[in-house]
């Protein structure tokens, strides 16, 4: 009962010392930037790009600011996320608004995808997700990058770590003219090179012996310059490139049979964005992409030697108009085409996807009634869904900054290529995975607060799984799968003097269960029932210090809830400090210690992960 | 205050854990072992792929019962991964762990484990050439391993296509599945040279000798088939099927043949056929003698298997529950 008070009062004097001016400049930023629907639970990360970020890569970023969990064989090793109790591939990475996760696996590696190169971060949940694409039947993650016309910096740093490990940023945003034309440039790239020579202990048998993590390197080199013209006063012009290229050892399981496997990725990607905004009541926006990806796969002890790539071609339209002051019309139309070659395919594939989205967003009694409802239709090598959504939030007392919401969508996941062509075993005639989601919750915010919660409930049918048919494995539509939980984020900002303090968090409560048909299911495999994260911010002056804690709970490793992977809790503690040099030059020192209480652990079976280590990172950065 | 402090002392104290146990925990029964030695049916479960959770179930045919997970509860640590097949040679077993690049042997009824040989890229299948000395087919290494079975030792490599398989000894040659390029080696069971290659239109999965001829069942691209091979050098085909096998077994001149719903059955001399309808939910493998017929249902790959036992008349007398992905069975 006390703790309710503690929390009650806690909640109070934040808000009282909300009341002052303060003005905060946190490690991240929970902001009240839109993504997604209104009616759902969206997260939303802003000014990345200015920040010292100390997680090398999206997995790690996420993991310990969010409620996706990520399976993951290692540093620098394949990381796949689950939203929702979703599978892999119902997790939509998008890059300015263009899916990037891989055509031919439905998955991306989120090991492989860089932070500090974005400028925002958004999580949205299933529902907001037909606003941007289809397949997000768990959710989606939103990149957002883009030259910034507000500051110019230059930030070069490096960064030590224990087993080996370093990384080289260099980051630029520099706003110039040319003839008579205001440009922003942006370079943002990082060079990672982990050896990853870690300490495990090797637990197959008693007594446990301690052993050094071998071939398990992996690099990166990261790279995309971007720039940005306002051709006129309406007109907005961008251009980016990204180049992404990993290179890892894959080493084996514990207790197995050591294999020479390396993987090789290639990646091109470029971006043009032309944005056409006359009025706020009217804009207009175009976006292309190519994308060329090159998955090269060796392993010379079971003699694999393949190479799976795709080149994709994205176009697409939004547009939105505000006709009224209480009415809001969204439109997109996009198109995507790819083709794709693998040892795998009999020859080259190719796949089309069409789609369109028409969303009216109206509100009543001074905007404290939301209503929000739209639909999505895609098109993809002649199948089609027809994708409803929609929800309501209701501030019910204006002078209060609270809300509650209630939304609703049905979603589908069209097969991959793999899934149809793959020899042998693929299967053409593969109907899409559908899902119904539904949400609603309560959402309190202001500059100083924010507390969101949500309770969700999604249904999920055709589910494509790989059958054996005669030793062969064909995908197949056949399971079923239900997700029901509660969603947790808060974040409270206290200013005491020149200390300035941040408590924030989030956890997921999900039963995840799955199977054949509605009445025989059983909880589906590595989603954990809990997962919770807490992170302590101190600020004082020029230093700040970051303690995060995160708890992973047990998760089940066979569909019979027989075997299971046990919890873990993880803690970290970072120190940062900045020097001023000049008016313009300072130099940033970040020293952190990761798995504070060297905890041992494993994420997945018999893949070692690291114990306690260290990284100390300088940075000289220049701000015009 | 007292209560941040007690919040950082339990997380401090939870956080010594270095000498628990902190992996993957499989379903055990840890009861001692106790089987009466004689009428034991082995039974392999390969487990999946890279989690180290490969087992070992016996069922004894006396008192009709299972245990499960024998080789851990007998010797205190994980059988592997991947346990791809077995030997019953004298009193001893010889275990195949396919992604653990060894083969263990065990006393066939204490079932204490008694040597291992290593040193193998990806194992698959064992050959008994004689009491000292064996072979062992390969995916990946392209080399067939000589095994010297008073050192248990690998004493001699020699050259082979890329993924070999089953094999089997008639008359000194030795007939080895080659299932990369769908052919049949033959190889000389004394030098080890190779005699010929004879190139097929199936994968050769099941291999069998009967009546010094080479039986050979698998799967085309469309269906199945089953080939006899003779010293000449002639194909015959036996049988046809539309659907492709899981398992194939031989026993008493007649064929098994698994197919999704149905075991087919072929006796090879007389050329009688019949059939019955299994109710296995993903069949995987087959095995029969004169106790019954047994299917493996690896149900869906991520859940503890079953055996189903069958007598000679086709009904089913027992649901065995096994370990994760029940494949071979033995006795």
């Amino acid at each position: 009962m006390k703790w309710k008070w503690t929390f009650l009062f806690t909640f109070c004097l934040g808000h009282l010392f909300s009341q002052k001016t303060l003005e905060l400049r946190p490690v991240d930023v929970l902001d009240s930037n839109q993504v997604g629907l209104q009616s759902s639970f969206n997260i939303h990360f802003d000014s990345i790009a200015q920040e010292q970020i100390n997680e090398l890569d999206l997995l790690a970023f996420l993991s310990s600011r969010s409620s996706i969990n990520f399976k993951t064989l290692g540093p620098g090793l394949l990381s796949t996320p689950t939203f929702r109790g979703g599978d892999a591939n119902h997790t939509q990475l998008l890059w300015n608004g263009l899916k990037i996760n891989s055509p031919m696996l439905g998955t991306i590696d989120f090991s492989t995808i860089p932070v500090s190169q974005f400028s925002d971060i958004s999580i949205i949940t299933g529902n907001s997700m037909n606003l941007y694409s289809s397949g997000g039947l768990g959710g989606g993650v939103l990149l957002e990058q883009s030259p910034d016309y507000k500051s110019d910096f230059i930030e070069i740093g490096q960064l030590v770590s224990s087993f080996g490990n370093y990384s080289t940023t260099a980051r630029v945003n520099k706003n110039f003219k040319f003839r008579n034309k205001s440009l922003a440039f942006g370079l943002m790239s990082d060079i990672q090179t982990l050896s990853n020579r870690f300490l495990y202990q090797d637990i197959s048998q008693t007594p446990y012996s301690s052993e050094v993590m071998n071939n398990a390197s992996f690099t990166r080199r990261n790279i995309s310059p971007m720039l940005s013209i306002p051709i006129s006063k309406s007109i907005n012009v961008t251009a980016i490139y990204w180049y992404n290229e990993t290179s890892r050892s894959i080493p084996s399981a514990i207790n197995t049979s050591p294999s020479i496997a390396q993987q090789e990725d290639v990646v091109h990607r470029s971006m043009g964005i032309i944005d056409y905004t006359p009025s706020n009541t009217f804009g207009l926006s175009y976006r292309a992409m190519y994308e060329d990806n090159v998955n090269a796969y060796s392993d010379t002890a079971l003699s694999i030697d393949n190479s799976n790539d795709y080149q994709t071609v994205q176009n697409q339209v939004d547009a939105h108009i505000k006709p009224l002051k209480v009415l809001e019309i969204k439109g997109q139309v996009n198109h995507s085409y790819t083709q794709a070659v693998s040892k795998n395919y009999s020859e080259k594939k190719t796949n089309y996807t069409l789609g369109s989205m028409l969303k009216a967003e109206y509100s009543i009694l001074k905007e404290s009634v939301v209503f929000e409802l739209g639909s999505r239709y895609t098109s993809f090598n002649e199948k089609n869904a027809l994708l409803p959504f929609g929800g309501v939030s209701i501030k019910p007392i204006s002078k209060i900054p609270i809300s509650a919401f209630v939304s609703a969508s049905q979603s589908a996941r069209f097969p991959t290529l793999n899934e149809m062509y793959w020899s042998p075993g693929g299967n053409d005639s593969l109907q899409p995975e559908r899902g119904q989601l539904l949400e609603f919750g309560l959402n309190y915010q202001t500059a100083y607060q924010e507390l969101k919660v949500a309770f969700f409930n999604g249904e999920y049918s055709d589910r494509i799984r790989w059958l054996p048919d005669g030793g062969v494995f064909v995908p197949t539509n056949v399971n079923y799968s239900i997700s029901k939980g509660i969603d947790l984020l808060f974040q409270q900002k206290v200013k005491i003097g020149a200390h300035r303090f941040i408590i924030g968090g989030n956890g997921q409560y999900i039963n995840a269960q799955g199977g054949n048909s509605k009445t025989q299911t059983q909880a589906l495999s590595f989603i954990p029932n809990y997962t919770a994260n807490i992170s302590l911010d101190y600020q004082y002056r020029q230093l700040g210090l970051r303690y995060t804690y995160s708890y992973f709970d047990k998760r089940f490793i066979s569909n019979d809830e027989s075997s299971y992977m046990p919890a873990y809790q993880l803690s970290s503690l970072a120190g940062k400090y900045s020097v001023t040099l000049s008016s313009a030059f300072s130099l940033n020192f970040t020293a952190s210690v990761s798995n504070l209480f060297d905890w041992q652990y494993q994420n997945m079976p018999w893949r070692p992960m690291p114990g306690r280590f260290y990284s100390l990172k300088i940075a000289l950065k220049w701000k015009g | 205050m007292e209560r941040v402090v007690a919040i950082i002392l339990i997380i401090c104290l939870n956080s010594c854990q270095k000498d628990e146990y902190f992996g993957p925990v499989y379903p055990s029964n840890s009861d001692e072992v106790s089987i009466t030695p004689g009428n034991l049916i082995y039974i392999g479960c390969e487990g999946n792929f890279q989690f180290n959770n490969a087992s070992l179930s016996v069922f004894n045919l006396e008192d009709e019962t299972i245990q499960n997970d024998i080789y851990k509860r007998t010797n205190n640590k994980q059988l592997g991964d991947v346990l791809q097949s077995i030997i019953h040679h004298g009193d001893s077993l010889f275990l195949v762990i396919n992604n653990s690049g060894l083969i263990r042997i065990l006393n066939d009824s204490t079932f204490e484990e008694l040597a291992i040989i290593e040193g193998f890229n990806s194992p698959r299948h064992m050959l008994m050439l004689n009491d000292k000395k064996a072979l062992v087919s390969d995916f990946g290494g392209g080399a067939l391993s000589v095994v010297d079975l008073v050192s248990n030792s690998i004493t001699n490599q020699i050259q082979a296509p890329e993924w070999t398989e089953r094999m089997v000894l008639i008359d000194d040659m030795i007939y080895i599945s080659n299932m990369k390029d769908s052919s049949i080696l033959i190889i000389d069971a004394l030098s080890f040279e190779k005699i010929d290659e004879i190139q097929l239109s199936i994968e050769p999965s099941y291999l069998f000798s009967l009546d010094h001829k080479l039986v050979i069942a698998g799967n085309a691209k469309k269906g199945a088939k089953l080939i006899s091979f003779v010293k000449s050098g002639a194909l015959e085909t036996l049988a046809e099927f539309n659907n492709r096998i899981s398992g194939s077994a031989l026993y008493d001149s007649v064929g098994y043949f698994l197919l999704n719903n149905t075991v087919k059955m072929i006796n090879l001399r007389s050329q009688n056929e019949g059939q019955f309808s299994h109710t296995a939910q993903t069949p995987y493998s087959l095995y029969v003698d004169e106790s019954g017929i047994y299917i493996s249902d690896v149900i869906d790959y991520l859940s503890r298997g079953k055996v189903l036992r069958y007598d000679a008349s086709s009904q089913l007398i027992q649901e065995l529950e096994t370990g994760l992905i029940p494949q071979v069975i033995l006795r």
